[in-house]
């Protein structure tokens, strides 16, 4: 696994301000948190692509990586529960296509294959540097729910456990880990430590401004980070 | 900072006002004036004046034959530079800089604080202000308000004190407080806080014995860790209750996140607030509301159980609406009590939660009922509707009784009229029971008091 500092140094010294998804990730999993097992495949290689689909096993995803392009759902880059080797090679060339058209300028250079993974309650856990109160950590519900009940709040670090339950109590996130009717309790513990890893990554690297794990799903054991964006200074 | 340096702005043995004046439009007349409560040494300073309300008017601050320890200047901003000189020389080393057109007035603003800040580090002056009423003391009379008392009234000496970024509400809610006979201990409006800001403040008043809670006002603050630190630390010791306006001034630069966009200005104030341990107010009424129960009720609320008792059903309906709203639950009686009131009441009078005691309540049913009540709950909402015939302004002294025989909070309910029911509510301010004009302010006020207490029975 790289160090978190090489995967920044080489985005940096690439002019980017914005890590790719895969680096994100694998910034992210160095300091434990979870996410669905992926592998990152050159894009011309067709035939790579679908051996590695074999090895990670379907349902899979499947999302274009590109310096270009920052939104991946609105330029057409992401393809979610791929359920075999004939839907795969077929989502290939559509998405190519769908990209030429939506994001003309995006050069597509690699594409990455990751486990779908099953549903659960989709959280948003994010890091912020702010110039006033400095690191900063925010948590809510995440995927479609992030803009339509704006449920998240913020902590400024560092904080207690007892603040991070404070923070988690004070959303509806909060209420739906607790468990909820007939939904069990989900693992409160699995996003605690995913909240203190965002905030080991803010102290270790000054170079990261900004960071989304979204959504983050929750089960009634673990949490993994279908996405993460990673914003640097 | 040393707590010791904002001491000295609060207790100067001796005050040097710069721009004193008899000129009625000018701020250095109203600040004269003011200072006329002050029980230290005032000393005048304007070159035109030989003599100002029969006090000796000096030159300069060079020529008073006495050591200053706090200098005001009520100058136009571009006479002020050259004063730092004067008072560096004075060996002055707090300054209260009321005079506006700094940094909130534009680029020629902004270097001239430059310049006066530069000014101040090197002859060691701490600041308040520039743009800023700067301070109010009423244990000594000190005032540097620029705002005459025939028009704003000065609170009468209490517990409370009042930390305000806006000086327009630093002065409201003095007077507003003053109007129902609330005491402050201490004001400070510090403006564009060139030094002297929120955190500096708080930690002066977390030691300061005649504080015994603080009402915050914020835009914003000077140093978000700072004030985190200083807020934890003062709420630890003493209630705080906070109102942050400008929530939604969102942030000019577009940011590539959920989290940055999210966050907004409010965001990560509300996050400080909330691990401050500070209770957060959301506006005027609030502010008032909740700085009358921090300023009169010294008993902490530690459970979530809220009685009603009331002589009229509809306003205890609204308040037990109210109660649901911040969180608090309504017990019934349990059997023991319920058995005890059945037999100290008669029949019709309602003895479930609320405690109805209807339009035939007398006086001391009330004190009964909170006498016999509150040791099952946490606190007591009480409404009086004093138009019955068996209710009087003795009533008052009943329920402050029973509140302070039980020592927990009461917090009462009475439509503010004229004459008789507004004797009646001076009464009950009097007595250390806040009194609201609405079911929901009251019980409003009492969860926000919970809230303002509820770290220091924590820790």
């Amino acid at each position: 696994m790289k160090d978190p500092a090489d995967i920044i140094q080489i985005a940096v010294s690439e002019g980017r301000k914005a890590l790719h998804e895969h680096e994100a990730k694998e910034l992210v999993r160095s300091v434990g948190i979870i996410v669905p097992r992926y592998a990152l495949v050159g894009a011309q290689d067709r035939e790579a692509i679908l051996a590695t689909a074999e090895t990670i096993g379907y349902p899979v995803t499947l999302k274009a990586v590109s310096p270009q392009i920052l939104h991946k759902t609105e330029a057409g880059a992401v393809m979610l529960n791929i359920a075999n080797s004939t839907a795969l090679a077929a989502t290939i060339p559509a998405m190519l296509n769908m990209i030429s058209t939506r994001a003309p300028d995006a050069k597509v250079l690699s594409f990455l294959i990751e486990k779908m993974m099953p549903q659960g309650l989709e959280l948003l856990i994010g890091g912020l540097r702010d110039a006033q109160f400095g690191p900063s950590v925010s948590f809510g519900l995440g995927g479609v729910w992030v803009e339509a009940l704006k449920d998240a709040v913020f902590g400024i670090l560092p904080m207690t456990r007892t603040e991070l339950l404070d923070m988690m109590d004070e959303t509806r996130a909060g209420m739906f880990l607790k468990g909820f009717r007939n939904s069990p309790p989900l693992d409160q513990e699995a996003v605690l430590a995913a909240i203190n890893a965002v905030s080991k990554l803010l102290y270790d690297n000054p170079a990261i401004r900004e960071l989304d794990l979204n959504p983050v799903r929750v089960y009634a054991r673990g949490a993994v980070a279908l996405d993460a964006r990673v914003v640097l200074e | 900072m040393m707590t010791s340096d904002l001491h000295s702005f609060f207790y100067p043995r001796t005050v040097a006002l710069i721009g004193a004046t008899d000129k009625p439009t000018k701020p250095g007349r109203a600040i004269l004036e003011n200072l006329s409560t002050f029980t230290g040494r005032v000393y005048p300073v304007n070159p035109r004046y030989q003599e100002l309300f029969g006090r000796p008017c000096y030159s300069s601050v060079r020529e008073i034959p006495d050591t200053i320890d706090l200098a005001i200047i009520a100058l136009p901003a571009r006479f002020v530079e050259k004063e730092m000189d004067a008072l560096g020389e004075k060996g002055v080393h707090r300054l209260i800089l009321i005079s506006a057109g700094f940094s909130e007035a534009g680029e020629e603003g902004v270097a001239m604080q430059r310049r006066i800040s530069e000014a101040a580090r090197r002859y060691g002056i701490r600041v308040i202000g520039p743009n800023a009423l700067g301070v109010f003391n009423s244990n000594n009379g000190l005032d540097s308000f620029f705002v005459s008392r025939e028009r704003v009234s000065r609170p009468e000496a209490g517990r409370l004190s009042i930390i305000s970024q806006s000086g327009a509400i630093a002065v409201i809610l003095m007077e507003a407080l003053a109007r129902d006979g609330i005491g402050i201990a201490k004001v400070i409006n510090y403006g564009n806080r060139l030094d002297v800001d929120d955190a500096d403040a708080l930690d002066y008043f977390a030691q300061d014995p005649e504080t015994g809670a603080v009402a915050v006002y914020i835009e914003s603050v000077a140093n978000g860790q700072k004030f985190l630190r200083a807020a934890r630390d003062f709420a630890s010791k003493k209630p705080l209750v906070l109102w942050k306006a400008g929530k939604h001034v969102t942030g000019a630069v577009a940011v590539a996140s959920h989290t940055a966009t999210l966050a907004g200005n409010y965001g990560l104030y509300r996050a400080a607030i909330r691990q401050s341990g500070a209770a957060e107010v959301s506006g005027f009424d609030h502010m008032i509301d909740a700085a009358k129960a921090v300023a009169l009720m010294d008993y902490p609320c530690i459970g979530e159980r809220l009685l009603i008792v009331t002589n009229g059903g509809g306003m205890a309906v609204a308040a037990a609406d109210q109660a649901g709203y911040e969180g608090f639950s309504m017990p019934q009686a349990p059997a023991p009590l319920h058995e005890k009131l059945r037999h100290s009441f008669p029949s019709f009078y309602v003895t479930t939660n609320p405690i109805d005691i209807t339009g035939s309540g007398r006086n001391e049913d009330y004190y009964t009922a909170l006498k016999e009540a509150l040791p099952y709950y946490d606190a007591a909402v009480v409404i009086l509707l004093m138009g019955t015939t068996t209710v009087t302004d003795a009533v008052t002294g009943m329920v402050a009784d029973a509140c302070h025989e039980a020592k927990k909070p009461v917090v009462c309910c009475m439509l503010q009229g004229l004459g008789y029911t507004r004797d009646a509510m001076t009464l009950l301010l009097k007595r250390g029971i806040p009194v609201y004009p609405s079911p929901e302010r009251a019980v409003r006020a009492l969860a926000t008091l919970k809230k303002a207490m509820c770290k220091k029975i924590r820790e």
